[in-house]
């Protein structure tokens, strides 16, 4: 039973890593006996795999730069177009794709922080803990808005928690030796901290580029180069 | 000074297991862990294992040799070899110093 529950354990790691480990572990574990805590052990291990794989997910930088985009596309017609004419204006107009681009964001202000590697400090994982309730927030305020319920003050605040908690992210990769991508993670949080639409231009284009940067250099940090 | 890898978080013990293990020649996952339970007396989970296993050798710490049937042998490389005894020789200080101390204060 319990060898059993371990051979279905390895369908939840990556491809690539079943390419390379899956049948010597599958051996492994046909060769002994299996012991409950063996599949708890491979559960984590697969979630393990898919946070660190060997060769980085492209999919964060992805996020960064499809979000990015939509956001600088928003600032920009913003920037043009005619004041609105009353509260909310142009805020319910985007409201839709605000919801988008702070769930996406999620992925990659997570893969953005993965980057740090095995060992994060307590710092690092204030940072990223900040960051993800603030963007759930956000995102589940910018849901209630969409829906009628409310808008306003609470979805500052957590817009803000998400900006703090990214902006330390980024000085954590920063600190980290990751300094391309870290700077343009937190010039990107900092610009969504500006009270102007300006700020929200900042906002975007930061984060394009730091998707471009981790596309470029998908390696993670420090502690890979450090040997 | 912490007495592990460098590096590697959570998985700086295992690791440190596995090189010790590897030491003394190439070995497949299964001798891997059958020498660690031995050797510590606690099971090193499969998960743990190819955790530690891909991250040391994607640091160049070990290498894989062809696989013989479905089990894969791994050797250390000289990086590896170095590293351990870098972490042996800060174990063996703190060791000292931990007993030095000891010693004064039961004295």
């Amino acid at each position: 039973m319990a060898r059993r529950a371990a051979l279905a354990m390895l369908r939840f790691y990556p491809s690539r890593w079943r390419a390379r480990y899956e049948d010597e572990v599958r051996a492994l574990i046909e060769d002994r006996p299996t012991r409950r805590r063996d599949v708890l052990d491979l559960a984590r291990g697969a979630l393990d795999a898919r946070l660190h794989p060997p060769v980085p997910s492209r999919i964060p930088a992805v996020a960064a730069i499809a979000a990015g985009g939509v956001w600088t596309v928003w600032s920009l017609l913003i920037l043009t177009g005619p004041a609105p004419p009353d509260w909310p204006g142009y805020v319910e107009e985007m409201l839709l794709s605000a919801l988008a681009v702070v769930a996406v964001l999620v992925l990659a202000v997570t893969g953005a922080w993965l980057r740090l590697g095995d060992d994060a400090t307590s710092f690092e994982r204030v940072s990223i803990s900040l960051a993800l309730a603030g963007h759930g927030a956000w995102f589940v305020l910018l849901l209630a808005a969409a829906v009628g319920i409310a808008y306003g003050a609470p979805t500052a605040v957590a817009s803000t928690a998400a900006a703090v908690g990214t902006m330390l992210v980024g000085f954590a990769l920063m600190t980290a030796n990751d300094t391309r991508v870290g700077a343009l993670v937190a010039i990107a949080a900092v610009g969504l901290l500006v009270p102007y639409t300006i700020g929200w231009l900042v906002f975007g284009l930061g984060w394009v580029a730091a998707g471009f940067a981790m596309f470029e250099n998908p390696r993670r940090g420090r502690r890979l180069q450090s040997f | 000074m912490a007495p592990t890898v460098p590096e590697l978080g959570r998985f700086a013990e295992p690791a440190l297991l596995i090189l010790v293990s590897l030491s003394e020649g190439p070995k497949h996952g299964y001798a891997i862990m059958t020498d660690v339970e031995a050797g510590t007396g606690r099971p090193l989970g499969p998960g743990t294992l190819y955790a530690a296993l891909a991250r040391l050798e994607e640091r160049g710490f070990i290498e894989a040799l062809e696989p013989v049937d479905r089990r894969r042998p791994y050797r250390l490389t000289g990086l590896g070899s170095t590293v351990l005894a870098e972490q042996l020789l800060q174990l063996a200080d703190f060791a000292k110093l931990g007993l030095r101390r000891l010693g004064d204060a039961s004295g």
